[in-house]
């Protein structure tokens, strides 16, 4: 039974600063961006009240449009890694995830345990100094549990977390009955296969998803491509894998290129910047990934600006703006309509002729349906606690679901302490 | 307390940030002096009417250059003084000054981000705590917001305002007879003065996406015209990236006087120049080299989702 603290409430409290953010360390410096961002982002946890509150009395608050988006971006990903792994038919342990730089997420941690029967191996991929203060931090967060007679965050959930150096060709990791943590190299598809094949032992016949939460930006296009076209190689790649990618564009504008500057002034590149989503398409023919011969694929993709409008339904967004309204309604169009999520499969064909014969809808269309499903990120429907009856109730209580009827506004700012 | 306002000014120009009991005593006076002004502030032509500044004191240091020096120059301010800029507390502080020393040729009127609740979400209240270690300043500077006038008449042909008109506001006196001296609710007519936003697809009043106000329309703006005797409206409120836009057959206005919003929007901005004729003649500009990332004033920290 989990206790009353939650996870991510530990991991901040044990990461040192970075120190300078000059060259290579920029990048892993937006790990812990992101990791910032995410406990000051009213909206990701909002059914936890304590946790909420919490965030609100953030003091590093960030601006609406900042917590808005890391809202959706949080939440659509883990709505449709839920809507993976609870795909019905399936048997138990045989789906697989890898998160491609994935940084100092947690989700792994917060599946619902129908979503984690299914589950054969959660893999989560990034540099390895972004993986070693990682493992420090949930060792730590463990041990700091354990001093306090509390559950342990992080080995309560798949058993113990075993470490292991870096040594020769193995990578530094840390795994645990369906978890690996492994460092790695995303553009070097070598070094990628040892950490997922070696050290986290996935198999490639099985489904896998694969996460691309804002990292191929950081990589060259030519790293890039051939990452997805090993993916999908004839012998050595997987054979029914789908990807869910999300990232900034160039968008061929003024805020495109104000967006480049001003994030080379903090030294980060994005080499890989494309400039929309047919470009993202297109990359992904290129590389055999899509439209290929004796493989079933699908690509469906949005701007976040019209995915938001899309996903978010009516009641959900009543609770945000309850919460944290927001005025900035040009700035959010300009912004997100800068940024794209797409889904794309690609299924060897033997493998999917069963599921052809067994007269259902294929597995990764009906997938794809369901991670934009119009209205999908519904309070209730995502609510990790309630998604998952053995986690018990949430300490607390819930929050009341939004305001008013629509277009009015219902502040309710803290005061200032 | 005898207090020079010109090196007030002088002093805050130079981004010296003035004493919390000069502040205070800055904002009870501004109090007193606004107290006298009306809801709707009668302006005569010729005059240099700004949108939204947003904390970009550079830029605002830039709109006197372009646009000329006050009191040379009189000036209409439409609101959203404060929030998203770095340099709220400076921008805030100047027109103050200014409005204090030259009261007869600087119009400062009210807009939605004025406001207790929005200034803690948006920067302004984070940047009083920065910059003087106390929230008390935040409290002196939003109370004195409850006092600014709320909209303003040129000659009395062309409307100003922040963000629009609401469907319980159909008239300016419907403005004058509002209680203006309290913060800005969430719905009614001062809030749907403040945060309201045309469209240009529509004729009639419309829910609006930003939970407050509402959307209006081409016959809304002609009837408020007709019933008002007024030729044109004039608003800001809406990021242009043009700097401004014209909408409704010329009826109505939008000023943006912010260059490349919040360090990120790449966007122009204009201020209006209405001559004696009441003609009007846009004067575009981008941001100030101080305003640039690369300047030592601005911290470099733009977000994005990374």
């Amino acid at each position: 039974m989990r206790s009353g603290y939650f996870i991510d409430d530990y991991l901040p409290f044990f990461m040192q600063p970075l120190s300078g953010d000059a060259g290579p360390e920029a990048v892993i410096s937006t790990a812990e961006g992101s990791a910032r961002i995410d406990p000051g982002c009213v909206h990701s946890r909002l059914t936890r009240p304590a946790f909420a509150l919490r965030q609100v009395a953030y003091p590093d608050r960030r601006p609406p449009v900042i917590n808005r988006g890391t809202y959706i971006r949080v939440r659509l990903f883990d709505w449709a890694v839920e809507a993976f792994l609870r795909q019905p038919g399936v048997g138990p342990g045989s789906l697989q995830v890898v998160s491609i730089g994935a940084g100092f997420d947690t989700r792994p941690f917060y599946l619902s345990a129908g979503a984690r029967e299914n589950l054969r191996t959660y893999v989560e991929v990034d540099f390895p100094e972004v993986v070693a203060r990682k493992m420090a931090a949930m060792q730590q967060a463990d041990h700091f549990a354990q001093t306090q007679g509390l559950d342990l965050p992080f080995a309560s959930v798949y058993g113990p977390l075993h470490a292991s150096a870096a040594d020769g060709d193995l990578p530094l990791s840390l795994t645990s009955e369906k978890y690996a943590l492994v460092a790695a190299d995303a553009a070097d598809t070598a070094a990628l296969g040892r950490a997922l094949f070696d050290v986290a032992r996935l198999d490639r016949h099985r489904p896998t998803l694969f996460l691309f939460e804002c990292v191929m930006v950081y990589i060259r296009p030519a790293a890039a491509d051939g990452l997805f076209a090993w993916l999908v190689a004839p012998d050595t790649g997987f054979s029914s894998v789908g990807m869910l990618l999300f990232e900034m564009i160039g968008g061929g504008d003024h805020f495109g290129e104000m967006m480049v500057k001003n994030l080379k002034s903090r030294n980060i590149q994005l080499p890989g910047l494309l400039d929309d989503l047919g470009a993202h398409r297109a990359r992904l023919q290129r590389a055999g990934f899509l439209q290929t011969p004796s493989r079933r694929t699908g690509f469906a993709g949005f701007n976040l600006h019209e995915l938001f409008a899309r996903v978010v339904s009516r009641a959900e967004l009543r609770r945000l703006n309850t919460l944290e309204p927001l005025d900035e309604v040009e700035e959010w169009a300009l912004l997100m309509s800068h940024y794209v999520m797409y889904c794309g499969y690609s299924e060897a064909e033997a493998a999917g002729a069963k599921s052809a014969t067994q007269q259902v809808a294929h597995p990764w269309e009906a997938f794809q349906q369901r991670c934009f499903a119009q209205g999908c990120l519904e309070s209730r429907s995502i609510d990790r606690a309630a998604a998952d009856p053995a986690l018990g109730p949430i300490p607390g209580g819930r929050l009341p679901d939004g305001g008013r009827t629509g277009g009015r506004l219902s502040f309710r700012a803290p005061s200032p302490p | 307390m005898k207090v020079d306002l010109d090196e007030c000014i002088e002093r805050i120009t130079r981004l010296e940030l003035l004493d919390i009991s000069l502040i205070n005593f800055l904002c009870e006076s501004m109090k007193e002096l606004l107290l006298r002004e009306p809801n709707v502030v009668h302006i005569s032509a010729p005059v240099t009417v700004v949108g939204d500044v947003h904390g970009q004191f550079y830029d605002v240091l830039e709109i006197f250059k372009v646009g000329g020096k006050c009191p040379d120059t009189n000036y209409l301010f439409l609101g959203d003084f404060v929030d998203r800029g770095h340099h709220s507390v400076e921008t805030i502080t100047l027109l103050m000054c200014l409005k204090l020393r030259y009261p007869d040729r600087i119009t400062l009127i009210r807009g939605n981000h004025e406001s207790r609740s929005i200034t803690q979400m948006y920067g302004f209240y984070t940047e009083c705590l920065a910059k003087y270690g106390t929230a008390q300043v935040w409290t002196y500077f939003t109370d004195m917001f409850d006092f600014l006038s709320i909209a303003a008449l040129i000659d009395d042909r062309i409307f100003c305002v922040h963000g629009g008109i609401g469907p319980t506001v159909q008239t300016v006196d419907a403005i004058r007879a509002i209680d203006r001296f309290k913060d800005i609710p969430t719905d009614g007519p001062l809030a749907d003065i403040m945060w309201s936003d045309p469209d240009p697809v529509k004729e009639d009043f419309s829910v609006s996406q930003r939970g407050a106000g509402f959307t209006f329309g081409k016959r809304v703006v002609n009837r408020f015209c007709d019933v008002n005797a007024v030729d044109h409206i004039l608003r800001a409120h809406q990021l242009c990236m043009e700097g401004y836009q014209i909408l409704f057959d010329d009826r109505l206005t939008t000023v943006w006087s912010a260059p490349n919003y919040c360090y990120r929007c790449g966007n122009k901005a204009s201020i209006l120049e209405v001559g004696e004729n009441l003609e009007r003649n846009f004067n575009i500009f981008t941001e100030a080299p101080e305003s640039k990332l690369e300047a030592p004033a601005i911290p470099k920290v733009v977000d994005y989702f990374l």
